[in-house]
């Protein structure tokens, strides 16, 4: 007070009103929100609607009474998540709708996952189930997105087993598949960039739940591939789908597995570094695309004696890291082109260095692209056997 | 002065982001933009720095004669006015699209009041805040370019020739009058600067800085975008909202907003203070500061009622904006200084050699 002293009453009263006037415009706009009112969804699942026409919705929401105590003791009966399900014409309105079971009003900035079953993506497409994400503020870009053989909402309600919220879970697990490169990890914004794109097609993770006791645990394993209009056509197994990121530069890290050079057994090379590069070439009126993949890995198993003191041996392993490499982008290839799917977003390389050409090419990409002659060239390094050189020798071998 | 001039022609370009509609090659449209900009920049330099001192108003009066200046500084003053409704529409658009549930008008009228305050304890203020204000956003450049830099794909900005050229000179165009042909209104300002010879070096080197900004901005918008570009409402502020480091640092989008927000309130005082000012002029009154209560309500008001949506708004800038505009950005400053260089050819030979 002594401060305000020095400058006058008439100070002292300026003071005092603009303290009162802030009173009322600090107290919170009218977009406040309070965590006591608010369901936070980790998870939206989608499902072939029972009656013709709407859309089935089943929404995960955070229970946070129980989700407390199951971090202490997990005693608690009750499950810490509350799947809401949900009928409307749009997907806004199926969220809306919410609120006639929900006491809380649904949260959508820390929602995980967006999960299709299989024959919705199929039959109906999810175009139209995708736009109030990316149309709300609410929402981020970054939430996954993936199929599910079988029923979407039943991912949502599996057996949780280290982490209590299914929809968490499967974030974990999407995050996970960067030490196998066996699924692939598709965020909003990916699926959104590639639906926009003029050639390239877009993919989802694919999940679906197997029956271990009679416990309902999640696989993440392989790729859905949709076609330019958002409708599923078909699907990449895990090697295709490692040969997919490898070809895209998406792969982080995985597990190769090759014969051993005296195909006595088995190696696995776990691969540390991954870079490619698709470039497109025309020459003499002919497009080609060639692949430059860069891969370095180092030996992390051997179910057989190897000794990689020999260089040949160690060479030999080199070599078969690059034809593992190039077999998967081959079995990707040659999905991709069964399919009539340019997962690898061959044409929008093509559209970047020869836009002209792309013009004359654009209409028929489709026919264009199964026939597209493509060139692999994979450099692959082996960078170091780790903690033993020879692996233990059996009596009867060597 | 050079920071009040980046502040306003940045101002509502970081929301809205004009010339993003050229596609991958959009990055170049605030460099060719700005050189299409250059004759109504040498317009303004030319205008003000033959009349010293003096404001556009000023100016008419001297050049055209008392009614027909007259006329013509009302003819300004209502584009000014009609343009700072225009930023703060766009500003309270942009906000209720975050915020849905506030009425836009509360986002106004703070805005508005902040505005009028800034303008009622003039220009000296304005310079000051601005230049704050110019540097936390150039500081929070790179830090934004840091911070999305994962997102990026420089591949984005390919091809260079992905539209025709006259889709690119289109998109140029929209630069050209959005933001930089919006200089003229420091015809009004341009007399308050303190070092009146430094006047010519400040704007172009504001212009360029700006320019700089803009490509950077639209650099990173692109590559950071990629396909979604198309389709974001707000591209600049999208880029932001896409932030994730580690799962740590996300949506700092609020930051962008408070950047943005703050700039766009520099350029709405600018305006503010450029329409007070005339009309204090024409009407000789003693002193601005009486009416700027009054007009920042009418602009309020103004930025209120013209529109009936954000989209109504977008549809306005792109069919009619870039048309109206140039009238009072490019036409009737040409028409000036012709008939002011006409008026001192016929005075005689002794007045041109002084011009």
């Amino acid at each position: 007070m002594r401060i305000l002293h020095s400058y006058g009453k008439f100070t002292t009263i300026k003071v005092i009103s603009l303290v009162l006037i802030l009173m009322f415009a600090l107290g919170g706009c009218w977009d406040r929100n309070e965590l006591s009112s608010l369901a936070i969804a980790t998870g939206a699942a989608f499902d072939k609607p029972q009656s013709k026409v709407g859309i089935d919705m089943t929404t995960q929401v955070i229970n946070l009474d129980t989700l407390a105590p199951v971090a202490v003791h997990s005693t608690i009966a009750a499950p810490p998540y509350w799947n809401i399900k949900t009928t409307g014409q749009t997907v806004f309105d199926c969220i809306r709708n919410a609120s006639q079971q929900s006491t809380h009003k649904l949260y959508w900035a820390h929602n995980q996952i967006i999960v299709f079953s299989e024959d919705l993506a199929r039959e109906s497409g999810v175009r139209q189930y995708l736009d109030f994400f990316l149309r709300d503020a609410e929402p981020r870009v970054s939430t996954w997105v993936l199929v599910s053989k079988g029923k979407a909402s039943d991912i949502l309600e599996m057996e949780s087993k280290l982490e209590p919220i299914p929809a968490v879970n499967i974030a974990s697990l999407i995050e996970n598949r960067k030490y196998t490169g066996k699924a692939s990890a598709v965020d909003l914004y990916e699926f959104s960039n590639r639906m926009l794109s003029e050639a390239t097609a877009p993919v989802m993770s694919l999940i679906e739940l197997v029956d271990e006791n009679d416990e309902k645990i999640p696989l993440l394993s392989g790729t859905a591939v949709f076609n330019q209009d958002g409708k599923m056509i078909g699907t990449l197994n895990e090697l295709e789908t490692r040969g997919m990121l490898l070809a895209i530069d998406q792969f982080e890290s995985g597990l190769l597995v090759v014969e051993a050079p005296d195909s006595k057994g088995q190696l696995g090379i776990e691969i540390l570094n991954s870079s490619a590069k698709i470039k497109p070439q025309i020459s003499d009126g002919r497009l080609k695309i060639k692949i430059d993949i860069k891969v370095s890995g180092s030996l992390g198993d051997a179910n057989c004696y190897v000794d990689v003191l020999d260089e040949n041996t160690w060479n030999s392993i080199n070599q078969r890291q690059a034809e593992a490499i190039r077999r998967d982008i081959l079995l990707s290839l040659k999905q991709a082109r069964t399919l009539k799917a340019d997962i690898f977003g061959f044409g929008d390389a093509v559209y970047k260095k020869y836009p002209q050409e792309w013009k004359k090419m654009k209409p028929d990409w489709e026919e264009i692209f199964p026939s597209l002659e493509v060139e692999i060239e994979a450099q692959t390094t082996l960078v170091r056997p780790n903690m033993i050189l020879q692996s233990i020798k059996g009596k009867k071998e060597g | 002065m050079t920071a009040l001039i980046i502040g306003s022609m940045l101002g509502s370009s970081v929301v809205l982001s004009p010339g993003l509609n050229a596609g991958s090659a959009s990055w170049l449209t605030v460099i060719t933009g700005l050189a299409m900009a250059s004759p109504m920049v040498w317009i303004v330099i030319k205008l003000t720095g033959d009349y010293p001192g003096k404001t556009l108003v000023e100016i008419n009066d001297v050049i055209l004669g008392p009614l027909c200046g007259k006329i013509f500084s009302f003819m300004y003053l209502w584009y000014f006015f009609h343009l700072g409704a225009i930023v703060l529409r766009d500003f309270g658009d942009f906000m209720s699209t975050i915020m849905r549930v506030t009425p836009p008008s509360v986002f106004l009228l703070i805005t508005t009041a902040l505005v009028a305050y800034l303008v009622r304890n003039g220009i000296e203020v304005m310079a000051r805040c601005s230049l704050i204000i110019v540097i936390f956003s150039f500081l929070l450049l790179p830090l934004v370019f840091i911070l999305v830099s994962n997102n990026i794909d420089l591949a984005n900005l390919l091809p260079i020739n992905s539209i025709g050229a006259g889709e690119f000179l289109k998109a140029n165009y929209e630069v050209t009058i959005f933001p930089f042909g919006e200089i003229i209104v420091f015809t009004m300002i341009i007399k308050s600067a303190n070092d009146y010879s430094k006047i010519k070096r400040s704007i172009i080197t504001a212009l360029a800085l700006t320019c700089m900004f803009g490509t950077i901005f639209n650099v990173y918008v692109i590559s950071g975008l990629g396909n979604n570009l198309a389709t974001a409402t707000y591209p600049g502020y999208e880029v932001i909202r896409r932030v994730d480091i580690f799962g740590i640092i996300t949506r700092i989008d609020v930051v962008g907003a408070t950047a943005d927000l703050a700039l766009g309130v520099l350029k709405a005082s600018v305006i503010l203070y450029a329409v007070a000012l005339g009309i204090a002029q024409i009407f000789k009154l003693r002193s601005y500061t009486s009416i700027v209560l009054p007009l920042g309500t009418l602009m309020f008001l103004l930025s209120l009622i013209q529109f009936n949506s954000s989209i109504e708004n977008f549809i306005f800038h792109e069919r009619t904006y870039l048309y109206y505009a140039v009238l009072f950005q490019a036409f009737l400053p040409a028409l000036t200084l012709t008939i002011d260089r006409i008026k001192k050819a016929l005075a005689g030979r002794t007045a041109r050699a002084s011009a």
